[in-house]
């Protein structure tokens, strides 16, 4: 067995697969069993608990048995592709959408994206304050070349059920409360005072993908109309909008 | 940054806050370089940490025994960390974690064979080429053996600085939780190791796991240091001289005091060799 083989096989068992490195150690040693089974063990733990330090509500959600039994099937299925751990686990909310167990927790999938989101929000520096004096030097008629810039942490989404509910209760340890499909627009940013998690109506998740993809304000559909201009005040009052360049 | 303490203590997240409030009187911290590559807000933290306190990089995820290619992304980030912690030492592992493209998030051993010396050489050498600096190469704690190694585990970890320039981190709970999972004498390894090359040294804490055929010591960073590898280090010490000392402690962390009481232990072995030094 070449290294290359030999790092291969013991790959394949660490992942459960049929393999040849039981071949290659030493056998005559007390604990032989368990000599590969610490490997195993422990990068199946190791992975199981990166999953639960970035879904701590999923799993309260599903309660430990069944997300141990998720987690260790995802971790065998879908292990890490690069070094670090801090970012793994990103399939996670689609793994759970299409696992047959959570026929009882139809809001599973969608309360991962958000634990997902929060988390990749908050490994991203506080939101900076909006610069207010600067914009009031800016001319009125120039507002329609105005791009704005939303926070660097800033992420929002759509989605299928109130998670954000679901999210505060599990948190609080409340009672779960019963959920039905319904649409709406989340929003979660990194503060200097922690993550904040909020509503947006559907003329904000306009504004915010404009500002996303650093168009002006003249490209939204109908032009700067009142409802727009207090959506957008609203957006910077709750500091989800961090800076501002003129793009003409 | 001039180290006029020599112990240090690994650095671990929840610990950030006492660190950077009470500034504990500490040698120089050690953290684990993946940990930083993309959190912003653990960097700044480090980054500030790094203006009172020297820091040293230790990597777990760069996986230098694996035959997959080594990963320019970690390199880059790597890099960038380094230019801005400007850190004392820079370490990895006698180990690999990927094979073909899957990372595995752990230290896996590598077969001691003349063909992965002369693989772990070129990447050590890739390694240090590309990030214009030394590394030091630390000896893993292991479970099981390859029935095809050739040589042993101090003689394939002796013959990597005089291959390649690197330095050697020597971390006695390691060396120790593998004779005795393994049946070897640590004075068998102790006595093969480069002393010269050897740049820091690192102390932890162990468990034993029951089977029904026997126990397995395993290396969980848990634990204080055990008394052994206290009687390891006192004589490591008087023999060779004292080298960066670090108290790593990773599971079930206990309150900063007792990381920095653990410590204050290595400190008073040094302090009382160099006392009977100056005596004698």
């Amino acid at each position: 067995m070449n290294l290359g083989t030999l790092q291969q096989a013991f790959g394949d068992m660490l992942l459960g697969q049929p393999s040849a490195i039981a071949d290659a150690i030493f056998d005559n040693r007390p604990c032989q069993s368990a000599r590969l089974s610490v490997y195993r063990n422990h990068f199946l733990t190791s992975l199981q608990e990166a999953l639960c330090a970035t879904y701590p509500q999923c799993r309260r959600l599903l309660g430990d048995p069944l997300f141990y039994k998720l987690t260790r099937r995802y971790v065998t299925e879908h292990p890490p592709l690069e070094s670090c751990v801090v970012n793994y686990g990103d399939g996670f909310p689609d793994f759970l959408g299409a696992s047959e167990e959570l026929e009882d927790h139809p809001a599973a999938e969608e309360l991962a994206v958000l634990e997902w989101l929060v988390e990749r929000s908050s490994l991203l520096p506080p939101a900076k304050p909006f610069p207010f004096s600067r914009l009031e030097a800016v001319d009125p008629e120039a507002y329609e070349h105005l791009v704005l810039l939303p926070a660097a942490s800033l992420r929002f989404w759509t989605a299928g059920y109130a998670v954000d509910q679901l999210f505060d209760a599990l948190v609080e340890a409340q009672p779960i409360p019963t959920l039905s499909p319904e649409t709406l627009y989340l929003a979660v940013i990194h503060r200097e005072q922690g993550i904040a998690l909020s509503r947006l109506s559907p003329v904000a998740m306009d504004l915010l993908a404009l500002c996303r993809d650093e168009r002006p304000l003249a490209d939204l559909p109908g032009g700067l109309q009142d409802t727009v201009l207090t959506e957008l005040a609203d957006l910077l009052g709750r500091g989800l909008i961090e800076d501002f360049s003129l793009g003409r | 940054m001039n180290i006029t303490d020599w112990v240090g203590v690994g650095l671990r997240v929840p610990h950030h806050g006492y660190f950077m409030a009470q500034r504990p009187s500490i040698g120089w911290l050690e953290v684990h370089s993946e940990n930083y590559f993309h959190d912003a807000n653990l960097r700044g933290e480090l980054l500030a940490l790094a203006e009172v306190y020297p820091i040293s990089l230790h990597g777990t995820g760069l996986s230098l025994g694996s035959v997959d290619p080594l990963s320019q992304r970690h390199l880059a980030a790597l890099r960038r960390l380094i230019d801005e912690v400007s850190p004392v030492r820079l370490s990895e592992h006698l180990s690999w974690s990927s094979v073909g493209g899957t990372y595995f998030n752990d230290l896996l051993p590598i077969p001691y064979t003349e063909e992965a010396l002369e693989h772990m050489v070129a990447r050590i050498d890739t390694v240090q080429q590309a990030l214009g600096r030394q590394l030091l190469i630390e000896n893993p704690s292991s479970y099981l053996q390859y029935r095809q190694s050739s040589m042993t585990e101090w003689d394939f970890l002796a013959a990597l600085p005089e291959r390649c320039g690197c330095g050697l981190l020597l971390d006695l709970n390691n060396i120790f939780v593998s004779s005795l999972n393994h049946g070897f004498a640590v004075e068998d390894y102790l006595s093969a190791v480069p002393f010269e090359h050897v740049g820091e040294i690192h102390l932890a804490g162990f468990e034993v796991q029951h089977f029904d055929d026997g126990d397995l010591c395993i290396d969980t960073h848990s634990r204080p240091v055990s008394d052994p590898v206290w009687q390891w280090f006192r004589a490591v010490t008087e023999r060779h001289g004292k080298r960066l000392t670090l108290i790593e402690w990773d599971r079930d962390l206990p309150e900063p005091e007792v990381l920095l009481g653990e410590a204050g232990k290595a400190r008073d072995i040094m302090t009382s060799l160099a006392a009977a030094e100056v005596t004698a």
